[in-house]
């Protein structure tokens, strides 16, 4: 991996001490906190470049966790009529990916990988592959996870997991370094 | 340029190319009732496989046994030596059902295709998730390793299993049909669930190909995340691209994605006024399989293949269909197809391939 330039990087969440994320978006309030993270970082990423004509790629374990707790506890809670339409469309895993596009009009292809950080190769293998082979000029890429305490089930911390790291990236000479980490935020952040 | 060398396919028709390829030509849909807690909709559900498959099934696993009955299939039909090979699997929904009973290890998603690679001994897994363009998210990652000589052969899958999560969803939503489904017909009210799994072995070797792929592009509307384009511009931009990749040579087969849901049906209606694919026959497997979400797109690959391998000739379970669309025809002689799929977020995806006989 040798063909990308970080061109401007953003952190926000937990990992880093900034719980509080500041997002400006018409539905900001309607979003799950995996998207609220990913958008608040993306759009800080944008403002530092030019995103146009750009690829998303994410790298996210847990999806949309918060949104889909709230979908299953107001189903489970009321049944079918207790459901919101409104949160459903949130609950997929690449809904992240999906807002930062809609947001910064980022037309290119829009990937989301689930899994663990070793999975990052391959999220800037893909941003790689698709600025060499031209479908997006600029390519967008993070890691996000969203806290929800339904974790704690499963020894998991918030401290470890709640987070986004995202990069623009430019075709050029960066060779990106593979951390291992139990959390995939600060796993990607490293390697940037 | 890459090649299919096996394929294989887990579906509501049970276990098999053959099997399905008999449903479709009889025109049977295998949508019935799907009773939830508190709310009914039409699903196509796979049957009772062997009883590992099943003991996945009973333990909020079924993803993983669609997949690992597909990949086996795959497998064996290529000849491969599985130990190492990398795994590109799609999936929207993974292993809900393990989230539904609060149960662990919190990684839903990307469970079914760990699960699969332990079975077989596999590689490296890769688990894409962008609602229903998933398994073609995978195939382009996948086809895209082998391209640029990174790889010599993967196996891509898509697999997904009903869940009360994703139907109770899509029935507020109103996307889901209480009849069966019907894409493209004046009558359509909506879509009916599917599930199962498919899986192909991809390779640089043209030797025992079933199929060669061309191109292959993925695109955003960046519009909205729900609803798919009515103006169909972002699937026409990933359609040309694909094709542009593919050599521009026309295509035989247009194979649809076709939820049967009001606004998909309209997208891909106006797609195919502008890119003149009305008048071609049209595969709309999802009235037969139903949506099985993220496996849809490699699901209806694997059949759309066959189809056009074995020259079959297609029928529809249903008649009144918008102008111009073609879903009775006879596939003898053709040998180029076009898929397009599209998903929550404004993902496109689009696929040409040929086949090889």
């Amino acid at each position: 991996m040798n063909r990308v330039r970080v061109l401007a990087s953003a952190r926000v969440g937990a990992i880093y001490g900034k719980t509080d994320v500041v997002v400006v978006h018409a539905r900001a309030q309607r979003l799950d906190r995996a998207s609220r993270l990913a958008l608040a970082a993306a759009q800080q990423v944008a403002a530092l470049a030019d995103a146009a004509d750009c690829g998303v790629f994410v790298l996210t374990r847990f999806g949309a966790i918060a949104a889909n707790a709230e979908h299953w506890s107001k189903f489970k809670g009321g049944g079918i009529g207790a459901v919101s339409p409104l949160i459903f469309p949130s609950t997929v895993p690449s809904a992240a990916a999906a807002e930062v596009a809609i947001a910064l009009q980022a037309m290119g292809p829009n990937f989301t990988l689930c899994g663990d950080a070793s999975l990052i190769p391959e999220l800037w293998r893909l941003a790689e592959d698709a600025l060499a082979i031209g479908d997006c000029t600029h390519a967008l890429v993070g890691a996000v996870d969203g806290w929800h305490p339904v974790l704690e089930r499963f020894g998991l911390k918030e401290s470890d997991v709640d987070g986004a790291c995202f990069a623009l990236l430019g075709p050029g000479d960066h060779t990106p370094h593979f951390h291992h980490d139990t959390s995939i935020v600060r796993a990607f952040d490293r390697s940037l | 340029m890459s090649f299919v060398t096996g394929v294989g396919l887990c579906s509501p028709f049970g276990n098999g190319v053959d099997r399905a390829l008999v449903g479709l030509a009889e025109g049977r849909t295998r949508a019935r009732d799907y009773v939830l807690s508190g709310f009914t909709v039409m699903a196509a559900t796979v049957p009772e496989l062997d009883a590992a498959s099943e003991a996945l099934r009973s333990g909020g696993r079924p993803a993983q046994a669609f997949l690992c009955n597909a990949v086996e299939q795959a497998i064996a039909q290529s000849g491969i030596d599985p130990k190492g090979v990398p795994l590109f699997v799609g999936t929207c929904s993974g292993e809900m059902q393990r989230f539904e009973r609060d149960e662990g290890p919190p990684d839903w998603y990307a469970q079914a295709g760990v699960g699969a690679a332990n079975a077989f001994g596999l590689g490296t897994v890769t688990t894409f998730t962008s609602a229903c363009t998933s398994s073609l998210s995978a195939l382009a990652a996948a086809h895209s390793a082998i391209a640029s000589g990174r790889i010599d052969r993967a196996i891509v899958a898509g697999t997904d299993a009903t869940c009360t999560f994703a139907a109770s969803g899509f029935f507020t939503l109103r996307a889901a049909s209480a009849r069966n489904a019907l894409p493209f017909s004046i009558k359509r009210s909506g879509l009916n669930f599917g599930e199962g799994a498919a899986a192909i072995v991809l390779e640089r070797t043209v030797s025992r190909a079933v199929a060669r792929i061309d191109g292959v592009a993925l695109a955003c509307d960046a519009k909205h995340v729900t609803a798919p384009c009515a103006d169909a511009l972002g699937l026409e931009r990933c359609v040309k691209r694909a094709l542009s990749r593919s050599g521009h040579d026309p295509v035989d087969v247009y194979v649809t994605h076709g939820t049967a849901t009001v606004a998909n049906d309209a997208m891909e209606l106006e797609l195919g006024r502008r890119m003149q694919l009305l008048g071609k026959p049209w595969l709309a497997h999802k009235a037969f399989i139903g949506h099985a979400m993220g496996a849809s797109a490699l699901m209806s690959f694997v059949l759309a293949n066959e189809q056009m391998r074995r020259e079959v000739e297609t029928r529809a379970p249903y008649s009144e269909l918008e102008a111009g669309v073609v879903l009775d025809a006879s596939l003898k002689g053709t040998r180029r197809a076009l898929l397009a799929a599209a998903a929550f977020g404004g993902s496109n995806a689009a696929l040409v391939w040929s086949v090889v006989s």
